[in-house]
């Protein structure tokens, strides 16, 4: 799902409609996926020490899911706007729990 | 017919020389036929041109009678059955004030309430018998709402049950309260219409010491068997026919579906075959290829082809004719030919097939190459033809991509985009992630 909303949001991206915007949009792609991957990880390591003794419902990792699966949220993750990306998910916390 | 043969109608002799000139049967017109013949001839009209014969003159009107009327309902099988079926319900238990063949003939005919002559109904009331709209039978007093909660029902329930149960008695039972007809009523020929019993009669009947069936015989005078045998006798002797004429009627209408679908399919081949001798003998049979449609339950509606091509394009350029072969025309079948070659050549001379276009140091180029020479190999049009989108939801089931945006894309020498546009740009996600993940 990351990886689908990572190429959806770099082909968007592309404005013009030649035959190369799919291999632009690939190697834009495969050099956010890792930064994404890299971003995640410090994103569980933020939640972790912001919410440290929340171990019951795991909810770090339900907000870390959210964050592959909504495509809105992958601005944030990868300005590693961790704080905000928390604020937008801490408003739905109370449907997970 | 001779005129030694020629009965006048009979309104209360066999003389009709004292009836009025004007009234008079001229001999060459429709009543110069024996008046069996009519009979005969007025049983096998429906309920529609049968009203309208009763409209024509005395002569007719008097000779339609309530089996004929029963007979001709139950065999067309339409919206008047339905009356019939309710007032069957009431008329076996003699529970109302059986109808006149012309009352009947209104019944089954009536589009607009008996009582208002306003809102329009479908269908006699269901227990009460009554050609009325619903606003005639709730608010303008048709009917009257008798409470079992009431104290002299809940002193004496044995005797009033006794009274509600009887058969003769139509009283429909809702949520603790018996909703029947509240006085006696005649339409505006004077008939009686609707149930015996009514709303003020309970009370009565209860107290009346000689019984129900006493009451209703002298007090109500209510009609006797004899008058409900014609109508119950002629609706459970029509019924069996009527199912088995109904039967055959659907039986005969699928016939001839079916040989008006075999007829269309047959003239949709011929298409085919003559289409099929235009078209280049190396993609001909690839874009040709057809699934049968004629199973698909919706398929003898003549807004549903017959057949499918597997390849929308071709699919869009014939389902016209398709659905209506009659339309095919040379001319048409040429410029269809051109078409579907020219679109099809594009393949073979961009070399699309190959994939030699597609670099070696591009790294999206090298994994689309490697996906459509290895996983998902398109090596001739067959291949091409069966490749399917990969589906992006659980209710599509994958659509084949070779339509018109394809084909533009090819001839704008877009070939990568193409080969993006085959299996959809969603699925391209996945040549991000390592080999055999999810995307």
């Amino acid at each position: 799902m990351l990886a689908k909303n990572i190429w959806v949001d770099k082909l968007k991206q592309e404005d013009q409609a030649d035959d190369q915007r799919f291999g632009r949009a690939f190697t834009a792609s495969q050099t956010a996926l890792g930064d994404a991957r890299l971003a995640i990880e410090a994103y569980t390591v933020w939640l972790q020490e912001k919410y440290p003794g929340e171990n019951h419902l795991d909810r770090r990792d339900r907000a870390r899911d959210s964050a592959f699966r909504d495509s809105l949220d992958l601005p944030l993750l990868l300005s590693r706007n961790f704080v905000e990306l928390d604020e937008r998910h801490g408003r739905y916390h109370h449907l997970w729990f | 017919m001779s005129s030694a043969n020629c009965r006048r109608p009979d309104y209360s002799s066999d003389d009709d020389t004292k009836l009025p000139p004007a009234k008079r049967c001229k001999a060459d017109g429709p009543l110069s036929l024996n008046f069996d013949a009519i009979s005969l001839v007025l049983e096998l009209l429906p309920p529609t041109d049968l009203y309208n014969a009763a409209l024509t003159c005395k002569a007719l009107r008097v000779k339609i009678t309530v089996g004929m009327v029963v007979k001709s309902v139950l065999i067309q099988n339409g919206r008047g059955k339905q009356t019939l079926d309710e007032l069957h319900k009431l008329m076996s238990r003699k529970a109302i004030h059986p109808p006149s063949a012309l009352r009947l003939l209104r019944l089954v005919n009536g589009r607009r309430c008996e009582l208002c002559n306003r809102g329009k109904v479908k269908f006699i009331r269901p227990g009460i018998g009554i050609f009325s709209c619903w606003t005639c039978l709730t608010e303008r007093g048709l009917t009257k709402a008798w409470k079992l909660t009431w104290v002299r029902y809940r002193k004496n329930v044995g005797a009033y049950e006794r009274v509600f149960k009887h058969p003769r008695t139509a009283a429909q039972e809702y949520s603790k309260t018996n909703y029947m007809m509240h006085v006696p009523r005649t339409d505006k020929a004077g008939e009686s219409i609707g149930p015996v019993v009514c709303f003020d009669d309970i009370d009565k009947m209860v107290a009346h010491e000689d019984g129900v069936d006493d009451y209703l015989d002298t007090v109500l005078g209510a009609p006797s068997e004899d008058e409900h045998a014609e109508f119950n006798s002629a609706y459970t002797g029509t019924l069996l026919r009527a199912q088995r004429v109904a039967q055959e009627r659907i039986e005969k209408y699928r016939e001839e579906n079916q040989k008006k679908k075999d007829g269309k399919k047959a003239k949709v081949e011929k298409i085919i075959s003559n289409l099929s001798d235009l078209l280049d003998e190396s993609f001909r049979d690839a874009a040709l290829k057809r699934k049968d449609l004629t199973n698909n339950r919706y398929s003898s509606s003549s807004k549903q082809p017959c057949l499918q091509f597997l390849v929308p394009f071709v699919d869009g350029v014939l389902k016209e004719y398709v659905l209506a072969p009659s339309k095919m025309r040379k001319k048409n079948m040429q410029e269809i030919a051109d078409k579907i070659n020219t679109k099809l050549r594009l393949i073979d001379d961009k070399n699309f097939l190959s994939l030699d276009y597609l670099s070696e140091d591009e790294p999206f180029e090298v994994v689309l190459k490697n996906h459509f020479s290895g996983d998902d190999k398109i090596s001739d049009l067959d291949a091409l033809f069966s490749t399917k989108i990969v589906r992006t939801s659980w209710r599509s089931t994958g659509t084949c991509p070779i339509d018109d945006a394809f084909f533009d894309l090819i001839e704008s020498d877009k070939l990568i985009s193409a080969l993006v546009h085959l299996k959809g740009s969603d699925f391209m996600s996945s040549f991000l992630l390592p080999q055999g993940a999810v995307a």
